[in-house]
């Protein structure tokens, strides 16, 4: 008889700030020194990694910030929130570069993959501006208010989830009507294949809808407890993760695809899970869920997980560091900490 | 386990443009000292409150793929009052108003659908606010095939009917404006005002959908006001005694919803199940329904199942005849 010993992930708390309310954004810049971090409270700050300091506050949305992001080469930061606003840095030393008018609540931003653009969905339009803040296309009047918005691979095409189905737009093309990637019902959340192959949709009625791009091709995963607002792509984008009520289940998209398999099931959530993200190579899974219960795992292969803690109240946003030595947890009541991860 | 006083009760105020909903919104305000309420308006009226917090919304009717056809939410309320709901500053009060053409089912069905309003949030009531000089002539108004009448909607979704500007309407004229929305509705009760000012105690932190209240109806009420007009939307009150077949029941229900729903706008009851010791209560809007096993029965109580609907076309005495098909011999 053998006996393997298995790894495991200690996580321990290096540091913890406030930000008086719900955090809404938690962002580790590339490079893996600087976290953008920002709350309903209104306050958006970009901290130290490694300590928690507040390197500097930026000017925050009133109302509330709603979502923000550093630019894939990190030399620009993203926000947007309650007052209708998109604000824009220059990395080097937080200078403001540009303050954008939206048609509504900022909801969801996202950077091209080569950071030349960011689009911002606000009510029922999607906005693209340079980091400079020169717009480059606004479509308005979409079928309903955008809940997220994300970027083709090649950086050509900005998807938008709405009621109704996507909508796929061409920045270069603004005066080309969207392509229209059907499904009737409410999409909440959007996440693109890293390869480019596939777009995964969580929606309203408790189930997520996958296209394959662009053929139109598509699936649907039925049958969960409740919307689905987490959905997470690994790197190799052979494996989708969606969190529900309770568990994430991990369908695997090799050979020919999930269609008639079983899912790998990630138990432990006690609620509905609040944040779901893939490490840089894929080998963990972060999620968190709404009692504060936060898990990291090895999927497919174990479904126990490696690490967990309690926190005391509910995650509300979750990001790895680039080399997933770390973690930048949100929670409702406002904290934002940093978990360092040590495999034993 | 979140319990009643945890959720924060939501007030729906509907009623077409020119009742007075705008009036209404600012007295509540002003008469609510110490509560902090956000209301959430989709007619731009003229609000300006320092503590409370008026978002503008548009209405968005989002279709359900639940099985349930005429299942349709308001994504814009989802979105909103998820929103509101993660700040730390909670609410002690919100309310919705809808604009005069709006169908109050997708707004009462968003706190039955959507689990994450459920858990933090209760909808109050419906209160519907009507023009005692001008609602007859809206309610009489004849739509074109297909098209809906909203304030026969409005008045038929109603939990608190709200009978204002009287101050230009004879006491005789409010008496027959009172018993025309009376035929269509039964269960609401009908609150006269003038310039808005009703007594805040019977629109706001009703419970009108909690199934405890469910307990307080009683169906022999309707009868007196019921077959005075000649009209499509009615309430119906099922009054029997005896206990229900738990199969026969769940079938007739089924078959009813399936068949009517679309015309069943609201319903309560409470009923007897055959070898429970319990009351069964439950309410619902079109198929969608909340029920549960309520309080013992007496040992020596009578047992009588309560039914109201109120919906289009109902048959009262085709609904009886079925109902109590239902029950054990």
């Amino acid at each position: 008889m053998s006996t393997t010993t298995r790894t495991q992930d200690l996580l321990d708390q290096r540091w913890e700030v406030t930000l008086d309310d719900f955090i809404t954004v938690t962002d580790i810049i590339g490079s893996g020194d600087h976290v953008l971090a920002g709350s309903l409270s209104g306050r958006a700050e970009i901290l130290d990694a490694k300590t928690g300091e507040t390197i500097a506050p930026l000017d925050g949305h009133a109302m509330g910030v709603l979502s923000g992001a550093w630019s894939p080469d990190g030399t620009s930061v993203a926000t947007a929130g309650h007052d209708a606003r998109l604000r824009l840095y220059r990395a080097a030393d937080l200078a403001p570069t540009a303050s954008v008018a939206l048609d509504g609540w900022g909801t969801t931003l996202a950077w091209s993959p080569d950071a030349a653009l960011v689009a911002v969905g606000a009510g029922r339009t999607v906005t693209v501006v340079e980091p400079d803040g020169t717009e480059v296309a606004r479509w308005s009047d979409l079928p309903s208010t955008i809940t997220a918005v994300a970027w083709s691979i090649d950086g050509m095409s900005v998807g938008a989830a709405c009621y109704g189905g996507l909508r796929w737009m061409r920045p270069s093309q603004p005066d080309r009507p969207p392509k229209h990637l059907a499904w009737k019902g409410s999409l909440l959340s959007i996440d693109v294949a890293p390869d480019g192959r596939w777009v995964a949709a969580g929606c309203q009625d408790a189930s997520t809808h996958i296209w394959r791009l662009w053929s139109g091709e598509d699936l649907q995963m039925a049958g969960y407890p409740a919307k689905i607002e987490h959905l997470a792509w690994d790197p190799s984008s052979r494996y989708l993760a969606i969190g529900s009520v309770g568990d994430v289940t991990i369908w695997d998209f090799s050979g020919k695809g999930p269609q008639g398999s079983t899912p790998t099931t990630l138990d432990g959530h006690t609620r509905h899970v609040s944040a779901l993200a893939y490490n840089h190579d894929g080998s963990r899974l972060v999620s968190g869920d709404a009692d504060g219960n936060l898990f990291v795992w090895a999927p497919p292969k174990r479904t126990s997980p490696t690490g967990q803690i309690h926190l005391d109240s509910g995650v509300a946003a979750v990001s790895w560091s680039a080399d997933g030595s770390s973690l930048i947890v949100g929670t409702e009541h406002g904290s934002v900490l940093a978990l360092g991860i040590t495999r034993t | 386990m979140t319990t009643e006083t945890d959720r924060v009760p939501v007030t729906v105020l509907t009623g077409f443009l020119g009742s007075g909903k705008t009036t209404l919104l600012n007295y509540i305000l002003t008469e609510q000292h110490g509560k902090k309420i956000a209301v959430i308006e989709n007619e731009f009226g003229e609000i300006g409150i320092d503590d409370a917090l008026v978002v503008d919304a548009e209405e968005e009717i989002f279709e359900m793929n639940n099985g349930c056809i005429c299942c349709t939410v308001r994504g814009d309320l989802i979105r909103i009052l998820g929103n509101l709901m993660r700040r730390r500053d909670k609410f002690d009060h919100i309310l919705v108003e809808t604009t005069g053409l709006a169908d109050p089912a997708p707004v009462a069905q968003t706190f039955f659908v959507d689990d994450e309003i459920r858990s933090q949030l209760r909808l109050d009531a419906i209160v519907t606010l009507v023009d005692a000089k001008h609602i007859t002539a809206h309610l009489d108004e004849v739509k074109p095939d297909g098209v809906e009448n909203e304030s026969i909607e409005q008045v038929a979704f109603a939990d608190r009917i709200v009978m204002n500007k009287t101050d230009l309407v004879t006491d005789q004229e409010a008496d027959d404006v009172e018993q025309r929305l009376r035929a269509i509705n039964a269960m609401a009760t009908v609150h006269r005002t003038a310039y808005g000012k009703v007594d805040l105690d019977a629109i706001l932190n009703v419970g009108a959908f909690d199934l405890d209240r469910v307990l307080e109806m009683d169906p022999q009420f309707l009868e007196e006001s019921e077959h005075q007009h000649d009209q499509s939307v009615t309430s119906v009150g099922i009054e029997i005694q005896g206990s229900l077949d738990g199969t026969k029941l769940n079938e007739w229900l089924g078959t009813l919803l399936a068949e009517q729903g679309i015309d069943i706008f609201r319903m309560k009851g409470i009923l007897s199940l055959d070898g429970e010791d319990e009351r069964f209560v439950f309410q619902g809007v079109h198929m969608l329904f909340d029920g549960q096993p309520h309080t013992p029965w007496g040992p020596d109580e009578i047992r009588t199942n309560r039914l109201v609907f109120i919906g289009r076309n109902l048959d009262r005495e085709a609904l009886t005849a079925s109902f109590a098909s239902c029950l054990v011999n």
